[in-house]
């Protein structure tokens, strides 16, 4: 993790990693409703990850860096053959990929497998968003609500964004 | 080596592919209060950085 002279939280820190290596990816979950103004804890990083061979490579470069592994013992590189994906999904009833720090399991991204969560579906309704030195795709707040909507059944925290949200479009954003 | 592969993930159980639900459980109070300040950190820090859409063609996405 980076520590430098200014404080670095885990997330930025992840985020950083992917961008500064040329990952193609979009920012949904809860990282995305804190960057479109909602006041929540997140845990994870939910991205929609593009799924080239290329793309899955520098992923797998920036998580090894991150000192991140899959939770379960199927390899990064998995996530580039649309048949290990489809069994997952399919065989699995599997959503995400989950992958995660051992000695610090909160720090844990998740990649979206499902066909309707992935890069290509999610990138049409993303906007650029610049946190300083690290330049994201994060998904529209319109397609977060959408997707929150979807979850099924919702979770407590899907209900509090989706409310949260509908509030946000309602009032716009309150500062400070 | 791709069979041997779907054979590894047809072994697994499904529940092996969801987030256990008592992940913060097993935290210390130590980990748990790091995991507090670091969120707290990042919604302090980025909180609406959408909302100044700062376009840039480096890095993710096809800008």
């Amino acid at each position: 993790m980076r520590n430098g002279e200014g404080h670095v939280g885990y997330l930025e820190d992840m985020l950083a990693s992917l961008t500064d290596r040329g990952v193609r990816f979009v920012v949904a979950g809860g990282v995305a409703a804190v960057l479109h103004g909602i006041e929540r804890t997140t845990m994870d990083l939910d991205i929609a990850l593009e799924l080239s061979p290329g793309n899955v490579r520098r992923f797998k470069e920036a998580v090894d860096a991150l000192g991140l592994r899959p939770l379960v013992p199927v390899p990064v590189e998995a996530l580039s053959d649309p048949e290990m994906v489809r069994l997952m999904v399919e065989e699995k009833n599997a959503i995400v990929f989950m992958l995660a720090d051992p000695g610090m399991p909160l720090r844990k991204i998740d990649v979206f497998l499902t066909e309707q969560l992935g890069y290509e579906s999610l990138v049409k309704d993303s906007i650029p968003v610049d946190i300083p030195g690290i330049p994201l795709r994060v998904v529209s707040l319109e397609r977060l609500l959408a997707l929150k909507r979807a979850v099924d059944p919702p979770r407590d925290k899907d209900l509090f964004d989706i409310r949260a949200i509908e509030r946000l479009m309602r009032e716009g954003p309150k500062d400070g | 080596m791709a069979e041997d592969l779907a054979g590894l993930i047809r072994s697994l159980p499904s529940e092996a592919f969801r987030d256990p639900p008592d992940r913060l459980l097993g935290l210390t109070f130590l980990e748990r209060l790091r995991w507090l300040q670091e969120t707290a950190y990042f919604v302090w820090k980025h909180k609406g950085a959408a909302r100044a859409r700062a376009p840039r063609g480096r890095g993710a996405g096809p800008g």
